[in-house]
């Protein structure tokens, strides 16, 4: 690691390392910056009025670090934040298909939150060591709120698992719904570990500090745990890892049963966000050149 | 950590509100009533609490005490305590719940809360310093006035001292955040303002002389 040398500033990265690190801080902003969006849908009709205001405090948190990383990458390629958060086509953006489906009933909110959560924490936490000092910076920035979030998510994950069952007849319904918020949205899920475009480059010029290989093994070690107690879907099996691996040292390596879906870091969406595309950026495409 | 839920629903007796103290040290010398919440548990009532109550650094202490944990005395010249959440719906006129009866028998320390000063909020005045049950205490504090060093407001609230759940993880109250990455560099709304109103009165100039013109030219038509 130390022979890899840190970069201070953009106008310091390499050229044919811009539009790979551009590309990852896009994939990053996106992925806040929509589910940012879904969150706030809940303001006014969450569960309670207490909720309410939590979820549009993180909505808030999540649309914020979006604006960070965004304005990071315009002071690569020389743009606003607001032109690349708001001026892009649907297939620029770079966000995983997680975070693009409707914010669906309160237990798919809840079950993509927490997958979303604690693969974020995983993948801010390698980023504290990214050669790209202004990206370990707004990760150190930002990981403090994030925590509040996970905290958040896992209180509901664990009331709506049934965790807390408070009276003499447990309601199954949470429970179901929960479980059948889960398998539809693992597939999407793994695609948050889809690798980043360019993504050997990023690993050499240490601005990644470990593939999303690596990391996607992490996170699923992170929350196996919980997904056992709970009782809910969790679609691996443990196997040998293949010989011609380089992590000879780790004992297995969680494999999918299910087939994952990719897609979203090389700009294929689904149609939820199509139609939060025309919404979000409806305003902005009135008068691309308005002053505000 | 007491149970909070006996499958309270919104409906019922308010089992699922949360009363909350909070103290900033630098200028509380004792927590106050900050407000209340509903929560389903009380592990949510503290993600809540932190929510309305320190999310903006406000607070270096908060307390989060279940309504049904609370009982108040009106009128410190009568040994009588009701439940808060009997008083509060009394008030609002509904259906009395029906009171927590196990902590009235339990001798415990009662932490006592009473307004200094009018129109300043609840605040925790002190413990007292014998565990006794709530019938004793009321006495205590009313009618027997057996501590003549404490003060004794005519309005007070008491709860079983360990029902206090305390927040002062400065983790979640005061994380070392850096926040001005959300300033707006570059936005400055008094230039933003003067600039709107610079082209308002420009735009009512124009309507004036346009109608001015209007008129002419009608008065042209007309002679």
């Amino acid at each position: 690691m130390n022979e890899i040398a840190t970069i201070a500033t953009p106008q310091a990265i390499p050229p044919t390392l811009r539009q790979p690190l551009a590309r990852l801080l896009l994939s990053l902003a996106d992925d806040e910056f929509i589910l940012g969006y879904w969150d706030s849908e809940w303001t006014g009709v969450a569960p309670i009025l207490e909720e309410d205001v939590a979820c549009s405090s993180i909505a808030q948190d999540e649309i914020g670090h979006a604006r960070l990383f965004y304005e990071e990458t315009a002071a690569i390629i020389g743009t606003t934040a607001d032109q690349l958060a708001y001026g892009r086509q649907p297939a620029e953006y770079r966000q995983a298909q997680l975070v693009e489906r409707n914010r669906g009933n309160w237990a798919f909110t809840i079950a993509r939150q927490y997958l979303y959560d604690t693969a974020d924490n995983v993948r801010l936490k390698a980023f504290k060591d990214s050669a790209y000092l202004p990206l370990a910076q707004d990760v150190s920035k930002i990981q403090r709120e994030e925590v509040y979030h996970l905290m958040h998510t896992a209180t509901w994950l664990d009331r709506l698992a049934n965790t807390h069952a408070t009276n003499n007849t447990p309601d199954n319904t949470a429970h179901a719904l929960l479980t059948a918020a889960l398998e539809s949205l693992w597939p999407d899920a793994i695609g948050l570990f889809e690798p980043f475009e360019d993504e050997e480059l990023l690993l050499e010029a240490g601005i990644l500090s470990r593939s999303s290989k690596q990391l996607e093994q992490e996170w699923l070690e992170s929350i196996e745990a919980t997904f056992g107690r709970a009782r809910l879907p969790f679609p691996f099996i443990e196997v040998a890892p293949a010989s011609d691996t380089i992590q000879q040292a780790i004992p297995y390596v969680y494999q999918p049963t299910i087939q994952p879906r990719y897609g979203g870091r090389q700009g294929q969406h689904v149609q939820d966000f199509m139609e939060l595309w025309e919404q979000m950026t409806m305003v902005y495409r009135l008068d691309p050149q308005a002053q505000w | 950590m007491q149970q909070a839920s006996k499958g309270a629903t919104l409906q019922d007796a308010g089992d699922d509100v949360f009363e909350v103290f909070q103290q900033d040290l630098k200028r509380d010398n004792a927590p106050h009533h900050g407000g209340n919440l509903r929560a389903p548990d009380t592990e949510l009532a503290v993600h809540y609490a932190r929510e309305f109550y320190g999310r903006r650094q406000e607070s270096d202490r908060l307390w989060i005490i279940a309504r049904t944990q609370l009982w108040e005395i009106q009128d410190t010249a009568y040994p009588v305590a009701h439940p808060l959440s009997e008083a509060c719906y009394q008030q609002a006129r509904y259906q009395q719940p029906q009171p927590d009866q196990t902590a009235h028998e339990q001798a415990v320390i009662f932490a006592v809360f009473g307004q200094q000063v009018a129109g300043k909020p609840m605040e925790w005045l002190y413990d007292l310093p014998a565990p006794l049950n709530l019938a004793e205490a009321t006495q205590q504090l009313t009618t027997g006035r057996v501590l003549s060093d404490v003060p004794y407001p005519a309005r007070l609230w008491l709860c079983p001292r360990e029902s206090i759940i305390e927040l002062n993880n400065t983790d979640l109250l005061h994380p070392p955040l850096d926040r001005s990455y959300r300033r707006l560099d570059g936005y400055n709304i008094r230039d933003k303002l003067r600039t709107a109103r610079q082209r308002s009165s420009s735009e009512h100039n124009q309507t004036t002389e346009g109608v001015e013109f209007t008129t002419e030219q009608q008065r042209g038509q007309s002679s």
